[in-house]
């Protein structure tokens, strides 16, 4: 078990490395100087040459790439154009506060994906089926930012009973779970809890109804077992599949929040991001995106992980 | 001697997308203690939705059951779920055709019998593991401490019927029944898992009801025989004499394009003409008659009675109407 963690995490690790590429070279793959922001239009030549030197910039790319690498894999993702701090702290603190919030939304809509999913498959072709069904296609199809737009509308303008914006007292840096900051975190995570629950759904209705239908279930019948002994087996088969789905869910989450973010100024990557976008502020932008991808090519390591200990049927090789 | 199974008038319907499906109709037939039925019949003659009625496995929104079934004095049919599942797997259980299909695939045999054994005999953990270990060897399934671990893909076809056969008999059940259990497995693994069962059934002394298409099967394992066509039971008697004389012509074409030893093999088979009817309406004449090459004008009118009592009996004019 522990040499196929390990294989695993070797696999991984070729995959960071290309993520990380990517991520280096958006800088010069996207219009526009990325010193721009920083040097003056006017600027005489030898202050350009100056200030690409204090940069680093001069040097050829691939040293570029392996000393950001270096640096990044101790930590140091270099200092914002715009602010002069180092990027590595505010990611940081954007990224605890994403993760409150994709925590909370994948709380919500896993849960309630799992539970209506469940609801569908066993009331097959019944009005309960055809209404969850209908509550996961709206959820997939209606876009989040506009959701957002209109829970704030209802419950921030026209009744007065949440927020809508910011982390609640102290700003970025205080999040505490009690209710004058958990006030703030609901609309945008349940506007975001929308799209993994849609999903989950689809996915926890397709794979129940098909273990429904296998002889194995009827065999289980006809062994005696009482019910919920009976769905615990339809669990553990539905889990692998399940699992994984919710694993990349969860990695949209993190990244994808960018809009809900924006709409209700949530501290987080997402708002982080946005901000980087506008200032042109590249060791951030490459920063922040690096890091969310790493999260994401961990997040398939856990999930992968994970579906071997439950289905005994994918070979640990 | 009472019966263990008694079935009277069986009626299975089920709620087909283009109306209903008369998959069994007007079926009885008794089970005496010890003894062994072979219910005998080609795919889709209902001989397996007969089976799955003698546990009520049929989804109930579904299937409408009418009739009767007694089984070890219990009235089946009105049951309640609670008692239901006690009766399933502990006074009659179930042998599976395809034992792939019908184990968990994500628990180990070892898990999945100790779970029957557990609900059953309200036993510990550790007893039920000592049970499970002492069945998984009386099946002779070589190294069996070991394979308490291994889950149902990693085994051979054969092994795996041999852990459902330990599975279904974990809780020494009155009744076992046994639905094609070698039809999915080789020729030569046939032949041990048949004498296997028969030898289980002379231990524990049980009832067996044992569906197959192969009559060499049915009198391999067999007592009795009910040869079913069309969702009925068409010919019912001792094995041997139904076989070596069958009165109606549906088991005797049936016989006749049986392969047995001696025969000539450039000669070819000789096939019933035409294909059984679909089971959309309810039928009083005899559903073989349009096949039939004795069938005569009185052959659509509805069937005569038969005595379900009866040591032998078929459904056939030329033998009822005598």
């Amino acid at each position: 078990m522990f040499v196929f963690i390990f294989r695993r995490f070797l696999f991984a690790l070729p995959i960071a490395l290309a993520v990380a590429a990517v991520c280096f070279s958006l800088v010069h793959l996207a219009p526009g100087d990325p010193l721009t922001a920083v040097i003056p239009a006017d600027a005489p030549a030898e202050v350009v040459i100056a200030i690409k030197e204090a940069y680093g910039m001069d040097r050829p790319l691939w040293i570029q790439f392996v000393s950001w690498v270096q640096r990044a894999v101790q930590g140091d993702l270099g200092v914002s154009v715009a602010t002069g701090r180092p990027v590595m702290g505010d990611i940081q603190l954007a990224l605890s506060n994403t993760l409150t919030l994709a925590f909370a939304s994948a709380f919500l809509g896993f849960s309630g994906g799992i539970l209506l999913g469940a609801l569908a498959a066993v009331y097959r072709g019944t009005w309960i089926d055809k209404a969850a069904t209908a509550v996961a296609i709206t959820g997939v199809s209606v876009p989040h930012y506009w959701l957002g737009l209109i829970l704030v509308i209802i419950f921030s303008v026209q009744l007065d009973w949440l927020p809508s914006m910011g982390a609640g007292p102290g700003g970025s840096a205080n999040w505490a779970w009690d209710w004058a900051h958990l006030r703030h975190l609901i609309l945008p995570a349940v506007t975001m809890c929308f799209i993994p629950m849609g999903i989950v759904t689809r996915t926890v209705r397709a794979t129940v109804a098909e273990i429904l239908n296998s002889e194995f279930v009827t065999a289980l019948q006809a062994r005696g077992l009482r019910r919920p002994r009976i769905t615990l087996h339809i669990a553990k088969n539905a889990a692998p599949t399940v699992l994984s789905v919710m694993g990349l869910q969860f990695g949209y989450l993190l990244g994808g929040s960018i809009l809900v973010e924006t709409v209700f100024s949530w501290p987080g990557t997402g708002f982080l991001l946005n901000t980087a976008i506008f200032q042109r502020d590249i060791p951030l932008l490459q920063g922040i995106i690096l890091v969310l991808a790493m999260f994401f090519v961990a997040l398939n390591l856990l999930v992968d992980v994970l579906q071997t200990l439950m289905d005994p049927r994918i070979k640990r090789s | 001697m009472t019966p263990l199974i008694e079935v009277k008038k069986l009626n299975v319907t089920f709620q087909g997308e283009e109306g209903p499906i008369y998959a069994v109709q007007d079926v009885s037939f008794d089970l005496a203690p010890g003894e062994t039925l072979a219910l005998l019949g080609e795919s889709g003659c209902g001989k397996s939705v007969t089976m799955k009625s003698l546990m009520r496995l049929h989804p109930e929104h579904k299937t409408q059951i009418s009739g009767q079934i007694q089984v070890a004095g219990q009235d089946l049919l009105s049951m309640k779920s609670s008692a239901l599942s006690k009766l399933r797997g502990k006074t009659i259980s179930m042998v599976f055709q395809e034992p792939m299909l019908a184990f968990d695939p994500v628990f180990t045999i070892g898990d999945q019998i100790i779970e029957a054994v557990r609900r059953h005999e309200g036993c510990s953990q550790a007893d039920a593991r000592q049970r499970a270990l002492e069945m998984l060897e009386r099946v002779r399934i070589p190294s069996a401490a070991k394979r308490l671990k291994a889950y149902p893909h990693e085994m051979s076809g054969g092994m795996r019927q041999r852990a459902m056969i330990a599975l279904a008999l974990a809780c020494r059940p009155q009744i076992l029944l046994a639905d094609e259990p070698t039809t999915a497995l080789d020729a030569t693994v046939q032949i041990q898992v048949l004498l296997l069962l028969k030898e289980l059934q002379r231990e524990l002394g049980m009832s067996m009801i044992f569906v197959t298409h192969d009559v060499g099967v049915a009198i391999e394992v067999a007592d009795r025989t009910a040869v079913m066509y069309a969702g009925r039971i068409i010919e019912q008697g001792p094995v041997q004499e139904v076989l070596s004389h069958p009165q109606h012509p549906y088991t005797q074409g049936l016989l006749a394009a049986t392969v047995h030893p001696g025969m000539d093999r450039h000669q070819p088979l000789p096939a019933i003409p035409g294909s059984p009817p679909q089971l959309l309406r309810r039928m009083e004449d005899c559903a073989f008659a349009p096949r039939c090459p004795h069938a005569q004008e009185a052959c659509s009118l509805p069937l005569p009675a038969v005595d379900h009592q009866a040591a032998r009996w078929s459904r056939c004019i030329a033998h009822t109407s005598a």
